[in-house]
Protein backbone atom coordinates (compact mmCIF):
# COMPACT_ATOMS: atom_id res chain seq x y z
CA UNK A 1 0.00 0.00 0.00
CA UNK A 2 1.28 3.49 0.62
CA UNK A 3 4.41 3.94 1.83
CA UNK A 4 4.62 7.35 3.53
CA UNK A 5 4.36 6.17 6.82
CA UNK A 6 4.05 9.14 8.43
CA UNK A 7 0.89 9.52 7.54
CA UNK A 8 -1.44 8.01 10.46
CA UNK A 9 -4.99 8.42 8.78
CA UNK A 10 -6.87 5.13 8.75
CA UNK A 11 -7.37 5.85 4.86
CA UNK A 12 -4.29 6.38 3.38
CA UNK A 13 -5.38 7.03 -0.10
CA UNK A 14 -7.03 10.09 0.39
CA UNK A 15 -4.32 12.37 -0.43
CA UNK A 16 -3.72 11.34 -4.01
CA UNK A 17 -7.93 11.21 -4.18
CA UNK A 18 -8.04 14.63 -2.69
CA UNK A 19 -5.47 15.91 -5.78
CA UNK A 20 -6.99 13.69 -8.21
CA UNK A 21 -10.02 15.53 -7.35
CA UNK A 22 -8.55 18.85 -7.06
CA UNK A 23 -6.74 18.46 -10.51
CA UNK A 24 -10.14 18.13 -12.34
CA UNK A 25 -10.83 21.44 -10.72
CA UNK A 26 -7.50 23.00 -12.08
CA UNK A 27 -8.52 21.37 -15.50
CA UNK A 28 -12.04 23.11 -15.59
CA UNK A 29 -11.22 26.92 -14.99
CA UNK A 30 -13.09 28.55 -17.35
CA UNK A 31 -11.67 30.32 -20.40
CA UNK A 32 -11.59 33.78 -19.00
CA UNK A 33 -9.30 32.45 -16.34
CA UNK A 34 -7.02 30.05 -19.04
CA UNK A 35 -7.11 33.10 -21.07
CA UNK A 36 -5.77 35.54 -18.35
CA UNK A 37 -3.23 33.11 -17.37
CA UNK A 38 -1.66 32.14 -20.49
CA UNK A 39 -0.87 36.50 -20.86
CA UNK A 40 0.67 36.15 -17.24
CA UNK A 41 2.95 33.66 -18.45
CA UNK A 42 3.60 35.45 -22.02
CA UNK A 43 4.76 38.54 -19.70
CA UNK A 44 6.61 36.83 -17.16
CA UNK A 45 8.56 34.97 -20.19
CA UNK A 46 9.27 38.43 -21.90
CA UNK A 47 11.01 39.42 -18.79
CA UNK A 48 14.99 38.95 -20.06
CA UNK A 49 17.00 38.54 -16.93
CA UNK A 50 19.29 41.06 -16.30
CA UNK A 51 22.28 39.34 -15.16
CA UNK A 52 22.72 37.39 -18.96
CA UNK A 53 23.97 41.15 -20.01
CA UNK A 54 26.24 41.34 -16.85
CA UNK A 55 27.55 37.76 -18.02
CA UNK A 56 28.33 39.06 -21.64
CA UNK A 57 30.25 41.97 -20.59
CA UNK A 58 32.60 40.13 -17.95
CA UNK A 59 33.66 37.50 -21.01
CA UNK A 60 37.52 38.68 -21.33
CA UNK A 61 37.34 40.85 -24.39
CA UNK A 62 35.00 43.07 -23.11
CA UNK A 63 36.81 43.85 -19.84
CA UNK A 64 39.85 44.90 -21.73
CA UNK A 65 37.63 47.54 -23.15
CA UNK A 66 36.76 48.91 -20.17
CA UNK A 67 39.76 49.54 -18.42
CA UNK A 68 41.40 53.23 -19.59
CA UNK A 69 44.51 53.13 -20.72
CA UNK A 70 45.27 56.32 -22.45
CA UNK A 71 45.12 59.64 -20.71
CA UNK A 72 42.15 60.30 -22.78
CA UNK A 73 40.75 57.20 -21.33
CA UNK A 74 41.54 58.05 -18.30
CA UNK A 75 40.11 61.82 -18.21
CA UNK A 76 36.98 60.26 -19.86
CA UNK A 77 36.28 57.94 -16.76
CA UNK A 78 37.00 60.69 -14.26
CA UNK A 79 34.39 62.71 -15.98
CA UNK A 80 31.90 59.38 -16.31
CA UNK A 81 32.15 59.00 -12.55
CA UNK A 82 31.95 62.83 -11.41
CA UNK A 83 28.91 62.63 -13.68
CA UNK A 84 27.16 59.42 -11.77
CA UNK A 85 28.23 60.76 -8.49
CA UNK A 86 26.58 64.03 -8.81
CA UNK A 87 23.38 62.00 -10.10
CA UNK A 88 23.30 59.73 -7.50
CA UNK A 89 23.78 62.77 -4.33
CA UNK A 90 21.10 64.85 -5.83
CA UNK A 91 18.89 61.89 -5.75
CA UNK A 92 19.72 61.18 -2.40
CA UNK A 93 19.38 64.70 -1.43
CA UNK A 94 16.08 64.98 -2.70
CA UNK A 95 14.71 61.62 -1.77
CA UNK A 96 15.84 62.72 1.63
CA UNK A 97 13.63 65.93 1.64
CA UNK A 98 10.64 64.09 3.01
CA UNK A 99 12.16 64.50 6.44
CA UNK A 100 13.59 67.89 6.31
CA UNK A 101 10.64 69.77 4.61
CA UNK A 102 9.58 73.50 5.74
CA UNK A 103 6.81 71.74 6.87
CA UNK A 104 7.14 70.61 10.06
CA UNK A 105 5.78 67.00 10.15
CA UNK A 106 7.51 66.18 13.67
CA UNK A 107 3.11 65.94 15.11
CA UNK A 108 3.01 63.32 12.49
CA UNK A 109 6.01 61.21 13.54
CA UNK A 110 5.35 61.25 16.94
CA UNK A 111 1.49 60.13 16.49
CA UNK A 112 2.85 57.12 14.53
CA UNK A 113 5.30 56.70 16.98
CA UNK A 114 2.94 56.73 20.06
CA UNK A 115 -0.16 55.85 18.72
CA UNK A 116 -1.31 52.28 20.28
CA UNK A 117 -1.91 51.67 16.80
CA UNK A 118 0.70 49.53 15.78
CA UNK A 119 3.46 51.33 13.29
CA UNK A 120 2.63 48.06 10.70
CA UNK A 121 -0.48 49.47 9.88
CA UNK A 122 1.04 52.74 8.18
CA UNK A 123 3.16 51.22 6.34
CA UNK A 124 1.69 48.15 4.60
CA UNK A 125 -0.52 50.14 2.41
CA UNK B 1 45.22 66.76 -17.53
CA UNK B 2 44.94 64.60 -14.16
CA UNK B 3 44.78 68.09 -12.03
CA UNK B 4 41.87 69.57 -14.48
CA UNK B 5 40.01 66.09 -14.30
CA UNK B 6 40.29 66.72 -10.13
CA UNK B 7 39.08 70.17 -10.51
CA UNK B 8 36.05 69.13 -12.53
CA UNK B 9 35.36 66.53 -9.76
CA UNK B 10 35.22 69.14 -7.21
CA UNK B 11 33.17 71.54 -9.05
CA UNK B 12 30.43 68.85 -9.56
CA UNK B 13 30.38 67.94 -6.15
CA UNK B 14 30.87 70.89 -4.24
CA UNK B 15 27.32 72.69 -4.90
CA UNK B 16 25.89 69.72 -2.93
CA UNK B 17 28.04 70.45 0.58
CA UNK B 18 27.04 74.04 0.57
CA UNK B 19 22.81 72.89 0.70
CA UNK B 20 22.66 71.16 4.16
CA UNK B 21 23.11 71.93 7.52
CA UNK B 22 26.20 70.72 9.89
CA UNK B 23 25.80 67.54 10.93
CA UNK B 24 25.59 67.13 15.08
CA UNK B 25 27.66 64.59 17.15
CA UNK B 26 26.04 62.74 19.70
CA UNK B 27 27.79 63.85 22.18
CA UNK B 28 26.78 67.86 21.18
CA UNK B 29 22.70 66.48 21.83
CA UNK B 30 21.53 67.77 25.12
CA UNK B 31 20.76 65.50 27.94
CA UNK B 32 16.73 64.84 27.06
CA UNK B 33 17.64 64.99 23.86
CA UNK B 34 19.74 61.82 24.49
CA UNK B 35 17.32 60.29 26.40
CA UNK B 36 14.83 60.12 23.99
CA UNK B 37 16.98 58.97 20.95
CA UNK B 38 18.81 56.15 23.13
CA UNK B 39 17.38 53.43 20.80
CA UNK B 40 19.46 54.91 17.35
CA UNK B 41 22.08 56.00 18.92
CA UNK B 42 24.33 53.29 17.04
CA UNK B 43 23.04 55.09 13.75
CA UNK B 44 22.97 58.63 14.87
CA UNK B 45 26.04 59.43 12.87
CA UNK B 46 25.00 57.83 9.63
CA UNK B 47 21.60 59.43 9.55
CA UNK B 48 21.56 62.62 6.70
CA UNK B 49 21.46 66.17 8.28
CA UNK B 50 17.66 66.35 7.49
CA UNK B 51 17.27 63.11 9.43
CA UNK B 52 18.72 64.34 12.31
CA UNK B 53 16.93 67.33 12.40
CA UNK B 54 13.82 65.60 11.96
CA UNK B 55 14.81 63.28 15.29
CA UNK B 56 15.41 66.04 16.75
CA UNK B 57 12.40 68.00 16.59
CA UNK B 58 10.23 64.69 17.53
CA UNK B 59 12.69 64.34 20.79
CA UNK B 60 11.26 67.71 21.96
CA UNK B 61 7.65 65.89 22.99
CA UNK B 62 9.45 63.33 24.62
CA UNK B 63 9.31 64.28 27.97
CA UNK B 64 5.54 64.99 27.91
CA UNK B 65 4.59 61.89 26.90
CA UNK B 66 3.10 59.21 29.34
CA UNK B 67 4.37 55.73 30.32
CA UNK B 68 2.99 53.43 27.29
CA UNK B 69 3.62 56.77 25.15
CA UNK B 70 7.19 56.98 26.09
CA UNK B 71 7.00 53.08 26.10
CA UNK B 72 6.34 52.34 22.12
CA UNK B 73 8.51 55.40 21.26
CA UNK B 74 11.51 54.22 22.05
CA UNK B 75 10.74 50.52 21.24
CA UNK B 76 9.56 51.87 17.39
CA UNK B 77 12.32 54.84 17.00
CA UNK B 78 14.97 52.15 15.75
CA UNK B 79 12.34 50.82 13.21
CA UNK B 80 11.23 54.14 12.23
CA UNK B 81 15.23 54.66 11.60
CA UNK B 82 15.42 52.58 9.25
CA UNK B 83 12.66 53.05 7.05
CA UNK B 84 13.80 54.73 3.83
CA UNK B 85 12.70 58.48 3.44
CA UNK B 86 9.89 57.37 0.95
CA UNK B 87 8.49 54.86 3.32
CA UNK B 88 8.49 57.28 5.98
CA UNK B 89 6.50 59.69 3.93
CA UNK B 90 3.87 56.94 3.25
CA UNK B 91 3.22 56.53 6.49
CA UNK B 92 2.63 60.65 7.43
CA UNK B 93 0.25 59.92 4.75
CA UNK B 94 -1.69 57.26 5.84
CA UNK B 95 -1.66 58.77 9.00
CA UNK B 96 -2.77 62.11 8.13
CA UNK B 97 -5.58 60.33 6.17
CA UNK B 98 -6.55 58.69 9.10
CA UNK B 99 -7.16 61.12 11.08
CA UNK B 100 -9.58 62.69 8.58
CA UNK B 101 -11.68 59.94 9.53
CA UNK B 102 -14.62 60.82 12.52
CA UNK B 103 -13.61 59.35 16.07
CA UNK B 104 -15.80 56.95 16.31
CA UNK B 105 -15.03 55.21 13.06
CA UNK B 106 -11.41 55.51 14.03
CA UNK B 107 -12.21 53.68 17.59
CA UNK B 108 -13.87 50.84 15.66
CA UNK B 109 -10.04 50.34 13.97
CA UNK B 110 -8.20 50.76 17.33
CA UNK B 111 -10.76 47.59 18.74
CA UNK B 112 -10.98 44.89 15.57
CA UNK B 113 -6.66 45.40 15.48
CA UNK B 114 -6.55 45.00 19.53
CA UNK B 115 -8.94 42.00 19.35
CA UNK B 116 -6.44 40.88 15.86
CA UNK B 117 -3.90 41.28 18.40
CA UNK B 118 -5.08 39.25 21.73
CA UNK B 119 -6.46 36.16 19.07
CA UNK B 120 -2.80 35.48 17.97
CA UNK B 121 -1.72 33.84 20.14
CA UNK B 122 -3.39 30.51 18.86
CA UNK B 123 -4.02 28.83 15.68
CA UNK B 124 -1.07 28.74 13.40
CA UNK C 1 0.64 14.79 -10.26
CA UNK C 2 4.31 15.99 -10.77
CA UNK C 3 7.85 13.78 -10.55
CA UNK C 4 9.88 15.23 -7.31
CA UNK C 5 13.36 15.68 -8.04
CA UNK C 6 15.04 13.73 -11.65
CA UNK C 7 17.79 12.14 -11.19
CA UNK C 8 18.33 12.09 -14.78
CA UNK C 9 21.25 13.84 -16.70
CA UNK C 10 18.33 15.45 -18.16
CA UNK C 11 17.26 17.53 -14.85
CA UNK C 12 20.53 19.33 -14.67
CA UNK C 13 20.81 21.14 -18.09
CA UNK C 14 20.14 24.81 -17.17
CA UNK C 15 16.81 25.60 -18.63
CA UNK C 16 15.86 26.70 -21.75
CA UNK C 17 13.14 30.02 -22.73
CA UNK C 18 11.18 27.04 -24.25
CA UNK C 19 11.58 24.47 -21.15
CA UNK C 20 10.66 27.30 -18.76
CA UNK C 21 7.76 28.28 -20.88
CA UNK C 22 6.78 24.66 -20.75
CA UNK C 23 7.07 24.34 -17.09
CA UNK C 24 4.91 27.61 -16.46
CA UNK C 25 2.38 26.34 -18.74
CA UNK C 26 1.90 23.25 -16.55
CA UNK C 27 1.84 24.94 -13.43
CA UNK C 28 -0.28 27.63 -13.81
CA UNK C 29 -3.53 26.21 -13.45
CA UNK C 30 -2.55 24.82 -10.08
CA UNK C 31 -0.51 27.99 -9.21
CA UNK C 32 -3.90 30.02 -9.65
CA UNK C 33 -6.15 27.23 -7.73
CA UNK C 34 -3.67 27.28 -4.96
CA UNK C 35 -3.29 31.02 -4.71
CA UNK C 36 -7.66 31.01 -4.81
CA UNK C 37 -7.84 28.39 -1.83
CA UNK C 38 -5.24 31.11 0.00
CA UNK C 39 -6.57 34.24 -1.24
CA UNK C 40 -9.95 33.76 -1.34
CA UNK C 41 -10.58 36.10 -4.70
CA UNK C 42 -10.14 35.46 -8.07
CA UNK C 43 -8.55 39.04 -8.85
CA UNK C 44 -5.80 38.78 -6.22
CA UNK C 45 -4.82 34.95 -6.60
CA UNK C 46 -4.69 36.09 -10.70
CA UNK C 47 -2.04 38.76 -9.52
CA UNK C 48 -0.14 36.76 -6.84
CA UNK C 49 0.24 33.47 -9.60
CA UNK C 50 1.68 36.64 -12.26
CA UNK C 51 3.91 38.04 -10.03
CA UNK C 52 5.48 34.38 -9.18
CA UNK C 53 5.91 33.64 -12.63
CA UNK C 54 7.41 37.33 -13.32
CA UNK C 55 9.64 36.99 -10.46
CA UNK C 56 10.72 33.25 -11.73
CA UNK C 57 11.64 34.40 -15.40
CA UNK C 58 13.73 36.79 -13.93
CA UNK C 59 16.01 35.91 -11.54
CA UNK C 60 16.13 31.65 -12.01
CA UNK C 61 15.74 30.94 -15.63
CA UNK C 62 18.62 29.67 -15.56
CA UNK C 63 18.36 26.98 -12.82
CA UNK C 64 18.09 23.60 -14.14
CA UNK C 65 15.33 22.42 -14.97
CA UNK C 66 14.42 19.90 -12.14
CA UNK C 67 14.72 22.74 -9.76
CA UNK C 68 11.88 24.95 -10.90
CA UNK C 69 9.32 23.56 -9.67
CA UNK C 70 10.63 24.16 -5.80
CA UNK C 71 11.56 27.77 -6.50
CA UNK C 72 8.83 28.19 -8.33
CA UNK C 73 6.33 26.99 -5.09
CA UNK C 74 8.84 28.77 -3.05
CA UNK C 75 8.27 32.30 -4.98
CA UNK C 76 4.28 31.50 -4.69
CA UNK C 77 4.09 30.73 -0.83
CA UNK C 78 6.10 33.95 -0.33
CA UNK C 79 4.08 35.96 -2.55
CA UNK C 80 1.21 34.43 -1.36
CA UNK C 81 2.46 35.38 2.19
CA UNK C 82 2.98 39.23 1.56
CA UNK C 83 -0.47 39.09 0.36
CA UNK C 84 -1.84 37.87 3.71
CA UNK C 85 0.35 40.09 5.54
CA UNK C 86 -0.84 43.30 3.20
CA UNK C 87 -4.70 41.88 3.30
CA UNK C 88 -4.38 42.22 7.54
CA UNK C 89 -3.87 45.62 6.99
CA UNK C 90 -6.20 46.09 3.99
CA UNK C 91 -9.25 44.95 5.37
CA UNK C 92 -8.68 47.30 8.32
CA UNK C 93 -9.10 50.28 6.15
CA UNK C 94 -11.76 48.76 4.01
CA UNK C 95 -14.41 48.10 6.26
CA UNK C 96 -13.57 51.44 8.24
CA UNK C 97 -13.63 53.40 4.66
CA UNK C 98 -17.44 51.38 3.97
CA UNK C 99 -18.62 52.04 7.21
CA UNK C 100 -17.40 55.90 7.08
CA UNK C 101 -19.15 56.18 3.77
CA UNK C 102 -22.18 54.75 4.93
CA UNK C 103 -22.45 51.57 3.35
CA UNK C 104 -22.55 49.75 6.47
CA UNK C 105 -21.07 46.45 7.09
CA UNK C 106 -20.08 44.66 3.80
CA UNK C 107 -19.51 41.08 4.00
CA UNK C 108 -16.29 39.47 2.65
CA UNK C 109 -17.39 37.94 -1.01
CA UNK C 110 -16.06 34.55 -0.69
CA UNK C 111 -16.33 33.09 -3.97
CA UNK C 112 -16.69 29.89 -2.50
CA UNK C 113 -18.97 30.57 -0.46
CA UNK C 114 -21.50 30.40 -3.60
CA UNK C 115 -21.09 27.44 -4.88
CA UNK C 116 -21.30 25.69 -1.64
CA UNK C 117 -25.18 26.11 -1.37
CA UNK C 118 -25.91 23.20 -3.93
CA UNK C 119 -29.71 24.58 -4.39
CA UNK C 120 -28.69 28.09 -5.60
CA UNK C 121 -25.53 26.09 -7.44
CA UNK C 122 -25.63 27.74 -11.31
CA UNK C 123 -21.83 26.98 -12.30
CA UNK C 124 -21.77 24.90 -15.57
CA UNK C 125 -21.40 21.54 -15.32
CA UNK C 126 -18.85 19.83 -17.61
CA UNK C 127 -19.90 16.66 -19.68
CA UNK C 128 -16.96 14.37 -17.69
CA UNK C 129 -18.10 15.94 -14.06
CA UNK C 130 -21.14 14.50 -12.63
CA UNK C 131 -22.66 16.99 -10.17
CA UNK C 132 -22.19 14.94 -7.85
CA UNK C 133 -17.76 15.60 -8.15
CA UNK C 134 -18.47 19.13 -8.32
CA UNK C 135 -20.08 19.66 -4.86
CA UNK C 136 -17.56 16.99 -3.63
CA UNK C 137 -14.48 19.38 -5.06
CA UNK C 138 -16.51 22.16 -3.59
CA UNK C 139 -16.35 20.62 -0.30
CA UNK C 140 -12.67 20.08 -0.61
CA UNK C 141 -11.90 23.65 -1.95
CA UNK C 142 -13.47 25.18 1.02
CA UNK C 143 -12.37 23.00 3.42
CA UNK C 144 -8.83 23.57 2.01
CA UNK C 145 -9.40 27.58 2.60
CA UNK C 146 -10.09 26.44 5.79
CA UNK C 147 -6.88 25.06 6.83
CA UNK C 148 -4.48 27.07 8.95
CA UNK C 149 -2.33 28.64 6.34
CA UNK C 150 0.64 26.14 6.77
CA UNK C 151 -1.51 22.94 6.74
CA UNK C 152 -2.62 24.11 3.89
CA UNK C 153 0.84 24.82 2.24
CA UNK C 154 2.57 21.47 2.88
CA UNK C 155 -0.32 19.32 1.87
CA UNK C 156 -0.96 20.92 -1.76
CA UNK C 157 3.38 21.09 -2.41
CA UNK C 158 3.80 17.51 -1.01
CA UNK C 159 0.12 16.12 -2.67
CA UNK C 160 -0.86 17.62 -5.12
CA UNK C 161 2.65 19.69 -6.54
CA UNK C 162 4.31 16.56 -5.63
CA UNK C 163 7.26 18.33 -3.98
CA UNK C 164 9.36 15.80 -1.55
CA UNK C 165 9.57 16.39 1.99
CA UNK C 166 13.13 18.25 1.19
CA UNK C 167 11.62 20.86 -1.61
CA UNK C 168 8.62 21.16 0.72
CA UNK C 169 10.51 22.09 3.41
CA UNK C 170 12.67 24.53 1.24
CA UNK C 171 9.61 26.15 -0.96
CA UNK C 172 7.82 26.46 2.83
CA UNK C 173 10.98 28.04 4.78
CA UNK C 174 10.94 25.06 7.61
CA UNK C 175 12.35 22.27 8.33
CA UNK C 176 11.75 18.66 7.43
CA UNK C 177 10.22 17.52 10.70
CA UNK C 178 7.60 20.59 10.70
CA UNK C 179 6.62 19.89 7.28
CA UNK C 180 6.02 16.10 8.15
CA UNK C 181 3.73 17.94 11.20
CA UNK C 182 1.59 19.80 9.09
CA UNK C 183 1.09 17.46 6.30
CA UNK C 184 -0.37 14.84 8.65
CA UNK C 185 -2.40 17.75 10.50
CA UNK C 186 -3.89 18.97 7.81
CA UNK C 187 -4.67 15.27 6.48
CA UNK C 188 -5.76 14.61 9.28
CA UNK C 189 -7.82 17.89 9.44
CA UNK C 190 -9.33 17.25 5.95
CA UNK C 191 -10.31 13.84 6.79
CA UNK C 192 -11.88 14.80 9.68
CA UNK C 193 -13.87 18.09 7.94
CA UNK C 194 -14.75 15.40 4.73
CA UNK C 195 -16.47 12.26 6.62
CA UNK C 196 -18.40 15.17 8.57
CA UNK C 197 -20.17 16.44 5.20
CA UNK C 198 -20.76 13.10 4.58
CA UNK C 199 -17.93 13.12 1.50
CA UNK C 200 -16.63 9.63 0.60
CA UNK C 201 -13.79 9.28 -1.78
CA UNK C 202 -13.94 6.39 -4.32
Amino acid sequence: MNNDTFDQTPDKNRPESIAKLLNQSAETLDSDTTEKLRQARNIALSRKPAHNAVLALSSGNAAHMLIPHTPQQWFATVILLAALLVSLASYWHHAAEPDATYQDMSHLDLAILTDDLPMEIFLDL
Amino acid sequence: MIKAAVVIVLLFLSPINLATAATQTWSSLSSSQKVALAPIRGQWQSLSDAQQQSFLKVSKFFPDLNKAEKRRFLSRLKAWSKLTPQQRQAARDTYRAFSQVPEDKREQVRQMVKEEQMGKGNGR
Amino acid sequence: MLPSLQNNHEGFKLATPAELSHFLESVERRAYKQALYGARDEQFAMDIVQNAMIKLAEKYSDKPVAELPMLFQRILQNTLRDHYRRQKVRNTWTSLFSSFSGKGEEEEFDPLEVLQDSDNYSAPIGPENSLDQRQTITIIEKALSQLPTRQREAFLLRYWEGLDTTETAAAMGCSEGSVKTHCSRAVGALAKSLSAKGVELP
